[in-house]
């Protein structure tokens, strides 16, 4: 028995044919007859905002729900940091460590400590660099703002050698800066032809570890400030000012301290920087961890979230593994009294100051 | 659950939800005094809930059996959630410690613990009593005593942790690290440090060396003793590594005994016994 043929279907077919015989200029499809872009820039800029947002996509790996946690949490409170854990002490003569909260010391106290163990019948390493780590809170009252890590050259009031490579650019239009420069031993100092080489791309900004400015040439240099970025010579990390031949021996001859953030934390950032070495004497180590903590206080920012900037310091030698704790707030030096000009430069600075915004995320 | 619910969702006051009789027309607007009208149970269910729509007065039904209007509009039966009790963190008991408890306290101690282990193991098991004024009164000679204790005392006290400390020690052993190129004679204070380092913290009074000096001329394993608080003695065997610092050849420990093969080689002699058992 066939079935009878469907209408639906006769009437599809014929609507086929139709179509097919109708000419191509009144079918469906479109030609384009203009061979240029109706608005010029158009493309170029959806181009340019679609590789913005590309930048500005963290990848994400996967994670599990209870490290991911741990990661945004903010580290330096931790759940037993309650006060009844910190005022737990010791009555034993001999104790776990883990009972009670780590010991507050003294930078002699904690040298003392870490000299034990290196002495030349145990680790045999006296000379080595003594380390301070510091813990930064980069909160800052807005929830979804974040201090940026920060890097810095600091004098250090003892001297002691830190093998560091370092490259620095000096762009000074006086002479007399430059010959003066050269001399300390900058790796390239030059006036505006040196900024029209960074311009055409004949030198690399990639190069120099840090770009050295003196007022003069800060009219010049504002041409290539999309180029250098971060390496834009700067008053607050000493490499913009009018003395370039002291700008140039702190640099050479400072230690660099480098806040770092672990991949994908923004509430908190670690310093690891050497403040001399373990056979110095115990008082100028105490100068110089002294000096490194409040040039770190310098950082915080204006708004933060809480007053304790620095949660953690700690003294370290390695390739040991034992830190011992520091009482951060005996060295912390209660900031100068500020005049209206201060206050003025506060602001701007404030203003200035580089914060990051972070995608509110979860 | 729900019983109770659909009561709290029944009273007449416009703002929150209570379960205050309900011919009474007090009208709570703070979270606080709605929370404290709040019979609390003890399964911790109760959900308190706040109308997203204050119904005006004329909708509310006028006296107690208002037949006309039983129900509000539906529109009105729209909630917000305050707070649900079981969200709330448990608050940690304080309890009189009757007896020394390892890990928590000494007897006469006033401890907060958690719920759990109060009322699992420390009350039923009468290692503690409430702290109730009744209890602080009968037990005031040992609370009394304890407080002396801790006031008059020179010197290391007993603490609560001491059985926990002497367990770890019995079941420790003590790795030693001293250096292969130059020369030493183990003291106290290597001791101490090399303590320090496993994460105990001991005096050097409490620690009794051997008899026989051990130098890296003949490095060995030993036992020592240690003197808890004085009282307790505690032997701790003692295994040693030999670092090599700078560029030379590092000897790895093995599992046969203190030193690496490379380290057995170098130092081995027929007199010395070099590979001591572990």
């Amino acid at each position: 028995m066939a079935a009878p043929a469907k209408p639906g279907l006769i009437v599809l077919a014929q609507l086929s044919r139709l179509r097919l015989q109708t000419s191509p200029c009144v079918g469906t499809s479109f030609v384009q007859l203009r061979n240029y872009a109706a608005r010029k820039g158009k493309r170029a800029a959806v181009q340019k905002a679609k590789r913005a947002m590309a930048k500005t996509e963290e990848k994400k790996e996967w994670k599990p729900k209870r490290l991911l946690m741990k990661d945004e949490a903010f580290m330096g409170e931790r759940p037993q940091a309650t006060a009844e854990w910190l005022a737990r002490r010791p009555t034993d003569d001999v104790y776990l460590r883990a009972f009670y909260p780590p010991p507050r010391l003294s930078v002699p106290d904690a040298v003392a400590r870490l000299a034990d163990v290196n002495a030349p019948e145990m680790y045999d390493n006296m000379d080595g660099y003594l380390y301070l780590k510091l813990h930064l809170d980069m909160r800052m009252e807005k929830k979804n703002k974040f201090l940026d890590a920060f890097k810095r050259t600091v004098m250090m009031p003892n001297y002691f050698e830190v093998k560091e490579e370092k490259t620095v650019l000096v762009l000074c239009k006086s002479l007399a800066d430059q010959t003066k420069a050269r001399d300390l031993g900058a790796t390239l100092v030059g006036g505006t032809e040196i900024i029209k080489q960074l311009e055409k791309g004949k030198l690399d900004k990639g190069d120099y570890n840090t770009i050295i400015a003196s007022n003069d040439i800060i009219p010049d240099l504002i041409v290539i400030r999309g180029y250098l970025r971060k390496q834009f010579p700067n008053t607050r990390n000493d490499s913009l000012g009018s003395d370039v031949g002291v700008m140039v021996h702190n640099y050479l001859n400072g230690v660099t301290m480098q806040a770092e953030k672990p991949a994908g934390v923004h509430s908190y950032a670690n310093i690891v920087v050497p403040v001399g070495r373990l056979n110095m004497n115990p008082e100028e180590l105490e100068a110089n961890v002294k000096n490194m903590i409040n040039q770190a206080m310098s950082h915080k920012p204006n708004r933060a979230f809480s007053d304790k900037f620095i949660t953690r310091s700690l003294l370290t030698v390695p390739p040991g593994k034992e830190n011992f704790d520091l009482n951060t707030e005996s060295y912390i030096e209660a900031p100068k009294k500020s005049n209206k000009k201060d206050k003025q430069a506060d602001a701007g600075e404030e203003e200035g100051a580089e914060e990051s915004k972070m995608a509110a995320t979860n | 659950m729900l019983r109770v619910l659909s009561t709290l969702v029944r009273t007449r006051s416009p703002l929150f939800l209570t379960k205050t009789s309900p011919s009474s027309q007090t009208l709570l607007l703070d979270r606080q005094a709605a929370c404290e009208g709040l019979e609390v149970h003890q399964t911790r269910n109760t959900w308190i809930l706040k109308r997203k729509w204050t119904p005006p007065l004329n909708k509310l039904p006028r006296y107690e059996d208002d037949k006309r209007r039983r129900h509000l509009p539906s529109r009105f039966h729209v909630y917000e959630l305050v707070e649900h009790r079981d969200s709330v963190p448990l608050k940690p008991l304080e309890v009189l410690l009757v007896e020394n408890v390892e890990g928590i306290g000494m007897k006469g101690d006033i401890v907060k613990v958690k719920l759990n282990l109060a009322r699992d193991q420390l009350l039923p098991s009468g290692q503690a009593v409430y702290c109730s004024p009744e209890n602080l009164e009968d037990y005031a000679d040992l609370i009394e005593k304890r407080k002396k204790e801790i006031e008059d005392a020179e010197g290391p006290t007993r603490s609560a942790f001491v059985e926990t400390t002497l367990k770890y020690l019995q079941q420790m052993r003590l790795n030693i690290t001293m250096n292969r190129n130059n020369p030493w004679t183990i003291t106290k204070n290597h001791i101490a440090v090399s303590f320090r380092k496993a994460g105990v913290v001991v005096p050097e009074y409490a620690i009794t060396m051997p008899n026989d000096p051990i130098t890296s001329d003949n490095p060995r394993d030993f036992e020592i003793q240690l003197m808890v608080n004085r009282t307790d003695e505690v032997t701790v065997p003692c295994h040693m590594f030999l670092y090599a610092s700078g560029n030379v050849n590092r000897a790895a420990p093995d599992d046969k005994g203190a030193y690496g093969k490379l380290a057995e080689a170098e130092m081995s002699t027929p007199d010395q016994p070099t590979n001591p058992s572990p």
